[in-house]
């Protein structure tokens, strides 16, 4: 129940952009072939 | 609580969806009820169940805790995992799916399901036998929508192009696996439900509880945790969840934290 009260906590509200850069940085995966290249690859 | 439409259909659900895979296991029927009262009080409507989650028993639990208010709820279960030791109880062959939603029908005390989903791909089953049948079952009247979950991306493709292919119901959702700790569906499997308007559900938010700052590094899980009790071949085990990116994560997750007082 404790638990459903945090997570309903979660709505409302928003992460500053800067925030979620640092989430994204610290929890970042891979980045592997083919994906890598054909996002490298888009602008030629 | 905000809603939002689900991927490209004109289904309405609430931005957050109770899943329901412990209750009847870490969570008993009467903490379970108090869960779904809550969760409705707070606006909730998006009620995930799955006919495997102890065998029926968390869907026969969410049955009766919506009775009365079911008109209210949007409900979503899925099929495929064993439900029985016959080579028939599992999987997505027409028999079991079709066995598969009466009996999910049965035990959630309702006469139709909002979102009936595949629990994974079945490489012994056709697409085109699977979503047939799936197509009968809206037809009937007993599914509004079909949907899937754990899926790759080529899987999530095929099955929208067999749908089209045949005039059948198309896949209007996914439940992958998605948190700070688990983002491999990043590289495929979003883009591609990206491309066909496909809604995304995560499971595992929490990656199993993982985020939730009970655990720490260098120490042992909590003994009565989920995470310490979980075998190594499920995703939320010790062994997936105990690597340096997760705990790097974490670290700025709990400087976050503390920046805006949000846990």
């Amino acid at each position: 129940m404790e638990q459903l009260e945090d997570n309903l906590g979660a709505a409302g509200w928003k992460l500053s952009e800067e925030q979620i850069v640092r989430l994204s940085e610290a929890s970042a995966i891979e980045d592997v072939y083919p994906y890598r290249f054909i996002r490298e690859m888009q602008r030629v | 609580m905000e809603h939002r439409s689900l991927g490209k259909t004109g289904l309405m659900v609430s931005e957050l969806c109770l899943g329901c895979m412990t209750f009847g296991r870490e969570q008993d029927e009467g903490g379970s009820r108090k869960i779904i009262s809550r969760f409705l009080g707070a606006g909730g409507d998006f009620i995930d169940t799955a006919d495997v989650y102890e065998q029926g028993v968390s869907e026969e639990i969410v049955g009766r805790a919506i009775k009365g208010v079911r008109e209210d709820v949007v409900l979503a279960t899925k099929v495929r995992f064993p439900m029985g030791d016959g080579p028939n109880d599992v999987g997505l062959s027409r028999k079991h799916i079709l066995a598969g939603c009466e009996a999910s029908l049965r035990r959630l005390g309702t006469d139709y399901i909002d979102l009936y989903q595949v629990h994974a791909w079945d490489a012994a089953t056709p697409l085109e036998e699977t979503l047939s049948a799936l197509t009968d079952l809206v037809r009937q009247g007993k599914v509004r929508y079909v949907g899937v979950s754990n899926f790759t991306g080529w899987q999530l493709m095929k099955a929208l192009y067999v749908s089209e292919l045949n005039g059948f119901e198309r896949f209007v959702s996914l439940q992958p696996q998605y948190s700070l700790a688990e983002r491999n569906i990043e590289r495929e499997v979003l883009p591609a439900c990206r491309e066909d308007g496909v809604g995304v559900i995560p499971w595992g938010p929490l990656g199993g509880g993982f985020l939730s700052g009970k655990y720490r590094r260098g120490e042992e899980p909590p003994e009565d945790s989920r995470i310490a009790g979980a075998p190594d071949e499920f995703e939320e085990a010790w062994t997936k969840r105990n690597v340096e990116r997760n705990w790097r994560t974490l670290d700025v997750v709990g400087e976050i934290s503390e920046e805006t007082g949000k846990s």
